[in-house]
């Protein structure tokens, strides 16, 4: 006999639910509609949610295929703002570029996990920021939290559905405010007055175009960059009260991470080049009285056997300006990343060459 | 797959058509078991091995049983369906904690003997299949029911997709006789379902997901410490959360079954109107607690060995269904203090002052609601909170009023949160006191189709503009 809580005599209520539903959509499709239409008139523009199951996906976009090469774009905003994907790819003829950035997190985590995945052997551009490799300076865990969330759900036959699942979401999401993060019914509740069109967005390939001259005004850019700068000056104070800047530190944790993980990646066929994004105005006076050129950077190279690239160190890669005096505007973005193809094909076709010679002989 | 995601979606309007489509009934059923095992295979394919494991089991023990007159041979199949069942149950969920608490023993015990902690994943809904195939062999053992006579109808009924990773726990008496004979779904079971679908998604990702979480996660896993309203809010939050999510799938589960031509037991009747903690467990999770009261409680003698034996009962009953809940201490803890709520409120009920007749009025009632609430409330703290200390730091700034009004917080709220949080419990409080002698079906007879287009169409405006944010798995999946 059922349960006493079974519903065998449960009594559906009457109700014409084929015109109830029809009514329903059509409401509903109207107000998406409108709601939609309202954020464009707005000056919105879609954005996608850039969550560690997006990250994921691409982590798994890692690995050569009969078609193309990759070239892995890690490290911090300055990367995932300056570096345009198609732009990469058009220039480098046979690869395709994946962006696995993490703003405000050291890439450390993810060059140790492309190292020790033994099925990766493409290229690494790293933007590294040497604070990542003094211990005190260092930010908790880094990316550690997007390799543990990948080895978790990405790496067994799970990953299908949470990639078609995450795949439609980053598209629609591309293509709708409606679905923006931004623009969530509880911000919308809470927030309906001070909601504005932001200048950062985030498009499905985690590339995120910084529009800060046609979506910010002169004000609002200025209080922004006067935060950037007052942020740094307080890890400057940190520094100076702290005594950081230690380069013996500094070299061992470059020579034993970095190093080992370049060895890795290298010794497969893969290669590892080290940039250091533009960064200009009081920021970059900043960062080169914290971590002096010459005890860092410019060892970086010898101690961990991957090439380098400093903006200052090539007239096409000089001269642009941020207007945060951290970031590039996606106008910037552009030309900045088809100078920067240009240096990166010949870096790889220079490695090309001496594998092949080394092959010959 | 989640129920809110687009990929089920798709599955969903795969599976629906199809079902639709199919004529041929035990061809239909296959296929539904088919997609329910890729439901199932979409988390970790692996694992659907363990699924056909106790599947087989129980349907040999439960044919053995039926087939004996011998109570030796009936209790050796029943303790071989415990012991595979509980088995994999114990080593999925329980090996780590096992170990990390004989760990603990050795090191009070000055012993440096360690085990090494195993890295076992814990396959999606395990409690759940387990719970549901071990109380089919308990039916057949106990008589009240034969055993399934198709094992397409059996594994239908371990498997089927709304309710395989977080209930509803179904007894096979309710659930195989409707695989017995071809059913297809009328159009008001389809409208209704997808209502009911609607509800429980509204429930999960509008309030569960976008309203209450960011809250929830504030307060329990922040590293400053709450006051008095912060520490309210932060509890208030996740019981609204853990309420809205679980109803809300269980919602989804039956209204998707309901589509299907399928019905699904009751898993929630509007439990924060429970008047006292017996009456909050007919009301909340209404399928586990049926299943302890039982094959549980009833088992180990119930309320017929006097007092002292059914206090001792109810203990242990609420003990092992908070340890049902997860491998930690903090579940042990909450299920015993339900217990120990429980015993209070038989002891209460036997003094003088109970049979007041205020208590039966309506101010008298509301008290109790109130009161049983807060109780509950407190009782939260330890289901959610990640560690003891946390518990206590929490329980403690609940009752530390005065916290409220100093400036001893290093948590911090938005006043928008406090708005939210205190605007969505009176919602709740009062929804739930008004239904708590109704049924959703019982309300939707009284309101106008057309405004129900107007509820359904602004609760899927609501969904879609909340889907958005970071990807939050049902709380249940992780029992």
């Amino acid at each position: 006999m059922p349960l006493s809580t079974f519903n065998s005599n449960l009594h559906v209520p009457y109700v014409p639910y084929k015109k109830m539903w029809l009514v329903a959509g059509i409401l509903c499709v109207v107000l998406l509609g409108s709601m939609e239409a309202y954020w464009r008139v707005r000056g919105f523009y879609p954005s996608v949610t850039d969550d560690k199951a997006l990250w994921a996906y691409y982590r798994d976009q890692v690995y050569a295929t009969q078609t193309y090469k990759k070239i892995v774009v890690i490290g911090y905003s300055r990367a995932q703002l300056g570096i345009v994907p198609e732009v990469l790819n058009s220039e480098l003829k046979g690869y395709k570029t994946v962006h696995l950035t993490v703003d405000g997190h050291s890439p450390i985590e993810t060059l140790e996990h492309l190292a020790r995945d033994i099925r990766f052997n493409g290229v690494v551009l790293c933007d590294i920021s040497l604070e990542s490799c003094i211990e005190e300076r260092n930010d908790a865990t880094g990316q550690k939290e997007w390799c543990d969330y990948y080895d978790t759900y990405w790496s067994n036959y799970g990953k299908i559905e949470k990639g078609v699942n995450t795949r439609i979401k980053a598209e629609l999401q591309e293509r709708l405010n409606i679905l923006s993060s931004y623009l969530m019914l509880k911000r919308q509740i809470t927030q309906w007055n001070s909601l504005k069109p932001t200048y950062l967005e985030t498009r499905s390939d985690r590339y995120r175009p910084a529009h800060y001259y046609t979506r910010m005004s002169e004000k609002e850019l200025e209080d922004h960059k006067r935060m950037r700068i007052e942020k740094r000056k307080e890890d400057l104070r940190e520094y100076t009260e702290k005594g950081f800047g230690d380069s013996t530190h500094y070299k061992y944790e470059a020579s034993h991470r970095l190093g080992s993980a370049v060895a890795l990646i290298q010794r497969r066929g893969g290669k590892v080049i080290f940039l250091k994004m533009p960064v200009t105005g009081e920021t970059g006076v900043i960062e080169d009285t914290m971590y002096p050129r010459s005890q860092f950077w410019d060892t970086l190279e010898s101690v961990t056997g991957a090439e380098t690239i400093h903006f200052m160190d090539y007239p096409q890669l000089r001269g642009f300006i941020c207007p945060d005096t951290s970031h590039l505007d996606v106008k910037d973005a552009k030309v900045y990343t088809f100078a920067l193809a240009k240096i990166i094909k010949s870096i790889i076709d220079i490695s090309v060459s001496r594998e092949k010679v080394n092959y010959d002989s | 797959m989640l129920f809110n995601s687009y990929s089920f979606f798709i599955f969903f309007i795969i599976v629906f058509i199809c079902n639709r489509l199919m004529n041929n009934w035990k061809l239909n059923k296959a296929f539904l078991l088919i997609m329910s095992y890729l439901f199932y295979a979409a988390w970790n394919p692996p694992f659907v091995i363990i699924l056909w494991v106790s599947t087989i089991i129980d349907w040999f023990c439960a044919k053995n049983i039926y087939r004996s007159d011998q109570k030796g041979i009936r209790r050796f199949f029943l303790c071989m369906s415990l012991v595979s069942n509980l088995g994999m149950l114990a080593f999925f969920k329980y090996a780590g904690f096992f170990a990390e608490n004989m760990n603990g023993l050795f090191l009070w015990g000055g012993s440096s003997y360690h085990i090494s902690l195993p890295s076992i994943v814990l396959p999606v809904g395990i409690s759940f299949y387990t719970f549901q195939t071990l109380s089919y062999t308990f039916d057949v053992y106990k008589k009240k029911m034969c055993p399934a006579h198709s094992f397409l109808d059996y594994a239908l009924y371990v498997t089927f997709f709304p309710q395989l990773v977080a209930g509803p726990i179904v007894r096979a008496i309710d659930f195989v006789p409707q695989c017995e004979s071809p059913r297809r779904a009328t159009s008001e079971q389809i409208g209704w379902g997808f209502v009911l679908f609607v509800i429980g998604l509204f429930n999960k990702v509008v309030i569960a997901d976008s309203f209450m979480s960011p809250i929830v996660e504030t307060v329990f896993d922040g590293t400053g410490t709450p006051d008095f309203f912060c520490a309210w809010a932060g509890v208030l939050a996740f019981a609204i959360q853990i309420f809205c999510d679980f109803a809300g799938y269980s919602t989804c589960a039956i209204g998707i079954a309901l589509t299907l031509g399928f019905y699904l037991t009751t898993n929630f009747r509007f439990p924060y109107a429970a008047v006292g903690f017996s009456d909050f467990w007919t009301r909340w999770h209404i399928s586990l607690s049926s299943w302890l009261r039982d094959y549980l409680y009833v088992t180990l003698g119930g309320n017929r060995k006097g007092k002292a034996r059914t206090y001792i009962n109810l203990m242990i009953t609420m003990l092992l269904g908070g340890l049902w809940h997860g491998a930690s201490w903090l579940f042990v803890i909450w299920g015993g203090l339900h217990g120990l709520f429980l015993i209070i409120e038989k002891a209460i009920l036997r003094l003088p002052i109970a049979q007041k007749q205020f208590w039966q009025r309506h101010m008298g009632q509301i008290v109790i609601v109130l009161i049983t609430f807060c109780c509950i409330c407190y009782t939260w703290v330890f289901f959610r909170a990640k560690s003891l200390s946390r518990a206590i730091d929490i329980v403690v700034a609940m009752t530390n009023v005065v916290s409220g009004f100093s400036d001893s917080s290093t948590l911090w709220l938005p006043t928008s949160d406090y708005i939210i949080v205190g605007v969505c419990t009176v919602a709740i409080l009062v929804i739930h006191y008004l239904m708590r002698h109704k049924t959703l079906e019982m309300v939707a007879h009284g309101i106008p189709w057309w405004m129900q287009s107007v509820i359904m169409s602004f609760m899927i405006y609501a969904i879609i503009t909340s889907l958005s944010g970071e990807d939050r798995a049902f709380i249940y999946f992780q029992f």
